[in-house]
């Protein structure tokens, strides 16, 4: 994931793309020891990073007895991201991402990852607040303002 | 029923309006007839130009009056491309002239009127069907995967369908939008309310490939890429995050991101996830792609009637992006007018009838609604 991420961070700061503005992760990865709460904040803090925005709130959609998480996120900026994360019994991880900035986009097609794909990356350790508001959002089910979740104090 | 004659097929509206495609569809289908090109009598001098420039360019009779039209016996399905606004009553006359009634989409800008097109088309029994995708060979390969099971049970349905066109400029960024819960106008020459425009795809295939209703809405609308679009205060961009029955969730993003955005038309997939894992249907796939040493594409001169490219008429020489050849020819169009005259004369309901279009109406509209509040909305909403 790492390369990945930092790819695509090269190619925003390069600004052929203009200001990134919405990001769209459709993710089937292979069940790891992670709980599907950390690998859905993990791709949110990536997402972040390249909208360069932090989030004002949170909408997170799962089905009970599934391995399936979308999170709706819209930012300080009114960028915006949805961010879909699948854990199947698949022999290799499968990456859909769209990027869209205000002058171009970036694409990656459904590419299959190669084996031992790793989705973490560097610096990529998850605020609390983020794992507070996913998890505020999942139980009340209804899209959870970061500025309820986050502790003033 | 097999008439013994072709269908006679009035049309609401010309130029301008996509009855610039649905009228070609109808001269494609050798059961159709065109009639003429009629409108209400008291639009504004530029629509009525533009509908009588039409008549002219496709060698049929303008009727000024659209009561005259409808009381022609040889008039049997009229094509509404009437402006948002007026779509509503149009569809009702049309249905109460025992009309059948082919619809561009959305079909409506209310539930109201989405409520009452419905009302009249069932009183009066005429078939309808409201122009969708499908009969894209993509979407018709998502619905066979989830009737041949190869899904399994579906978890989630993810569908993008935003179009490359247009010139984006330095819309200021920076905030999130301020979204009128209840919309009023929908008519513009240079913005379309995308989330509606584009998204209305979206919502036709997720209900059609599921087939299930939308219990809750959840949405966003954002100014990204047109200065047109903020300054009709219209969105060129939104998501929608929604629970179905059996409580599959669905979002989709819609909207207009700048002709060089994409290599073709445009973003245009759906990823169906089932319990059997992840499969993606895209428009541009599979696809043979083509590189030369032709000059590189470059969008169209700008026309200041139609600075979107909202119509073909108004682009008529620019050249389409070659890059990517679709290996499976899209007869889409030409499938969608043919297969609501096989409704007509079979005597069954379209898979996208007025029902189902207003369903659709519905679901945009709550999105306006969430966008507002922030909050999730509730299906079905107050009527007003």
């Amino acid at each position: 994931m790492q390369f990945l991420y930092q790819t695509i961070k090269e190619i925003i700061e390069t600004g052929r793309v203009g200001t990134p503005v919405f990001v769209r992760f459709v993710v089937q990865i292979m069940p790891s020891s992670e709980h599907i709460l950390d690998t859905l904040a993990r791709f949110l803090v990536i997402t972040g990073s390249w909208l360069t925005s932090i989030p004002i709130r949170v909408y997170v959609q799962h089905k009970e007895n599934s391995a399936q998480i979308t999170a709706s996120v819209e930012y300080t900026g009114g960028q915006t991201a949805i961010v879909s994360i699948n854990i199947a019994n698949v022999i290799s991880s499968r990456i859909d991402l769209m990027m869209i900035g205000n002058k171009g986009a970036v694409y990656q097609d459904s590419e299959m990852m190669p084996p031992g794909f790793d989705v973490d990356f560097e610096s990529s350790s998850i605020p609390e607040w983020l794992m507070d508001a996913i998890e505020q959002s999942l139980f009340a089910g209804k899209p959870v303002s970061i500025e309820e979740v986050v502790d003033l104090d | 029923m097999i008439k013994s004659q072709p269908y006679g097929v009035l049309l609401v509206a010309g130029l301008m309006t996509h009855q610039e495609n649905y009228a070609d569809f109808f001269l494609a289908d050798p059961r159709c007839v065109l009639i003429a090109v009629t409108d209400e009598p008291d639009v504004p001098f530029r629509r009525a130009d533009l509908n009588r420039k039409f008549a002219s360019k496709m060698n049929l009779p303008y009727i000024p009056d659209l009561d005259e039209a409808l009381k022609r016996e040889d008039v049997d399905i009229v094509s509404v491309c009437a402006e948002h606004e007026r779509r509503g009553r149009v569809v009702v006359k049309c249905a109460k002239a025992k009309k059948h009634v082919y619809l561009d989409k959305p079909m409506a800008c209310s539930v109201a009127d989405a409520d009452a097109i419905v009302s009249a088309v069932e009183s009066a029994g005429v078939k309808s069907q409201v122009y969708s995708m499908i009969y894209s060979s993509w979407a018709q390969k998502a619905k066979q995967a989830v009737e041949s099971n190869a899904i399994g049970e579906i978890i989630a349905i993810h569908c993008d369908i935003l179009f490359a066109k247009g010139y984006t400029s330095d819309a200021p960024l920076g905030k999130p939008r301020k979204q009128d819960p209840y919309p009023k106008r929908f008519t513009f020459i240079d913005s379309k309310r995308e989330l509606r425009a584009t998204g209305v795809y979206s919502v036709g295939l997720i209900r059609w490939i599921t087939g299930a209703e939308v219990k809750t809405v959840y949405g966003i609308t954002e100014n990204y890429f047109f200065a047109e679009h903020l300054s009709n205060d219209v969105e060129d961009f939104g998501i929608l995050a929604m629970r179905l029955e059996n409580d599959v969730m669905a979002t989709i993003s819609a909207g207009r991101i700048g002709y060089t955005s994409h290599p073709s038309h445009g973003p245009m997939r759906v990823h169906l996830v089932g319990t059997k894992g992840l499969m993606t249907f895209d428009a541009h796939k599979p696809r043979i792609e083509v590189y030369t040493n032709e000059p590189p594409w470059t969008p169209p001169p700008l026309n200041p009637a139609d600075p979107m490219g909202f119509w073909n008429s108004t682009y008529k020489n620019s050249k389409s992006k070659k890059n990517w050849v679709p290996i499976n020819s899209n007869q889409r169009h030409n499938n969608d007018v043919s297969y609501f005259i096989d409704c007509i004369e079979s005597d069954r309901n379209s898979e996208v009838s007025v029902k189902d279009g207003a369903a659709q109406v519905e679901i945009l509209m709550a999105g306006y609604i969430s966008a507002e509040s922030g909050n999730v909305v509730s299906l079905p909403i107050p009527r007003q």
